[in-house]
């Protein structure tokens, strides 16, 4: 009678309790596993598509420097890094600019905020992050071509930012002439940024440009 | 006797109990099973979005390196946009360079525009390949899936007499009929995978004249750079009927062909 009594006496409330927080943190787990892989799926989308947009940077740089091999105007020919101030750190936009007209797009480039202000590819600002990020923004123009664009104007945000830094180093006394390669380089890095569930995401792509070709030098043809 | 021994037996479960206890493993069954096909689905979308990602990259690191390693075949864009002259009695046409721009008649097809295909020059000259998405714009909702790649050589001992004589942009004369086979057809293959759909591929080249040829107009010397821009999609995966998953890439490449600039010595 006794034990009878005892067997019909159900679960205590920490029982239920236990049970109930097992139960659930294994369906939490399960539930929130599946909503982080797709999560994780749109991530590696933007990925590819942010290294994409680094990679544009970096080209750009090159063709501008190569631009600057080619330019000449009257018998004045540019420097190689026309364009790149040299410094410790400097950071730009680059852009495909409908400047030239009929001619097609020309590189612009822009120098960006002090240095000490805001790195992409480092740590961010806590305050006003906005503000600092603003200049970095790319658009999308809203034509057949979608091109990325930081122009504004007419144009749709995008998710994505892209910083140029530019970084010159080497000791210019130590310097053979003015042709020693060791000289003549400059370390480029294209972060491109963008927020995705409130963290900041990014890719940053580096190069080393030289000035191989020397052109600001040497005459290698005579106009007719 | 008989009836006590019935009424304390109460070891089954009462229908109330039976009832409940279904319900509640239904409830429980049916929301495991969706979720368990919800999974399954997102998989297939994942697996589809890795695939599309995958191809996607693939095609175009495939085109970057066509174009970073070979000079904008310039001639051969404006050929495509009939941009060249005919002898008067109209039996050879030729393909004009001159150290002036086009006039005017001619200069709403200068500004080159996004094109959806690319003319590229090996450095010495002698291979020209095309990359081109066979889009038609009298029918632009007809899906053109593939991305083709054809590579041609152009030999000098061609003897077929209904050649057009080819002035590549080095100056030098090659025989050959354009993109036909008056070249030696070496490649020509989808480079596209089938598994994806591109539904958009245009180069936007600039600047829209050969920088080494039309060298005194300033706004034109800039290095040549392609954008590239690719829409892709992909559906239909295991599990996944009526999915389907879109891609834009953009890029910009600079060509790695630095052209010696032959202008006479005076």
């Amino acid at each position: 009678m006794l034990t009878r009594k005892l067997d019909k006496r159900g679960m205590s409330l920490a029982e239920v309790i236990i049970a109930i927080l097992i139960f659930s943190s294994g369906t939490v787990a399960a539930v929130s596993m599946m909503i982080y892989t797709l999560k994780l799926a749109k991530l590696s989308e933007h990925h590819v598509v942010a290294s994409n947009l680094a990679r544009s940077g970096l080209e750009l740089l090159r063709s501008k420097r190569d631009s600057n091999w080619l330019y000449e105007s009257g018998n004045i020919r540019q420097n190689w890094n026309f364009g790149f101030s040299e410094g410790m750190g400097l950071f730009y936009t680059v852009d495909l600019n409908d400047l030239a007209g009929e001619y097609g797009y020309k590189v612009l480039i822009t120098s960006q905020a002090d240095p000490n202000e805001l790195d992409l590819s480092e740590n961010l600002p806590d305050d006003d992050l906005a503000a600092w990020l603003d200049p970095y923004q790319l658009y999308l123009t809203p034509g057949p071509e979608n091109l990325y664009t930081h122009e504004v104007t007419g144009n749709i945000a995008s998710r994505y930012y892209r910083q140029i830094k530019i970084v010159y180093e080497g000791d210019k006394t130590e310097c053979e002439d003015d042709e020693d390669l060791n000289c003549n380089y400059f370390y480029a890095d294209s972060t491109v940024f963008w927020i995705e569930q409130g963290k900041p995401r990014r890719v940053t792509m580096s190069t080393k440009l030289y000035d191989w070709y020397q052109r600001s030098d040497k005459a290698y043809y005579e106009k007719p | 006797m008989r009836t006590k021994k019935l009424s304390t037996n109460r070891k089954a479960f009462t229908l109330i109990e039976v009832l409940v206890a279904t319900l509640i493993f239904a409830v429980l069954m049916t929301g495991a099973s969706m979720a368990f096909a919800n999974t399954l689905k997102q998989n297939a979308r994942i697996n589809l979005q890795r695939k599309l990602q995958e191809e996607s990259n693939y095609l175009m690191e495939k085109i970057a390196k066509e174009i970073r390693n070979a000079g904008i075949d310039y001639a051969s864009h404006h050929i495509d946009k009939n941009v060249y002259e005919c002898e008067d009695d109209d039996s050879d046409c030729y393909a004009i360079y001159t150290n002036l721009a086009p006039d005017d008649s001619s200069s709403t097809s200068v500004y080159l525009a996004g094109e959806k295909k690319i003319y590229l020059l090996s450095a010495d000259g002698n291979t020209r390949t095309t990359i081109n998405f066979p889009y038609q714009e009298a029918a632009p909702d007809t899906p053109w899936e593939i991305v083709t790649m054809v590579k041609e050589s152009y030999e000098s001992d061609n003897p077929d007499p209904g050649m057009t004589n080819w002035i590549l942009k080095n100056g030098y004369s090659k025989e050959g009929l354009l993109g036909e086979a008056g070249g030696t057809l070496d490649i020509s293959n989808s480079i596209s995978s089938p598994e994806i759909v591109v539904e958009d591929l245009t180069f936007l080249i600039s600047p829209s004249q050969d920088p080494h040829h039309f060298y005194e107009i300033e706004g034109i010397q800039t290095q040549p750079t392609v954008t590239i821009t690719l829409v892709t999609h992909i559906e239909n995966g295991l599990f996944s009927s009526g999915q389907s998953e879109s891609l834009m890439l953009q890029t910009t490449i600079t060509s790695r062909y630095y052209d010696t600039i032959e202008w006479e010595v005076v």
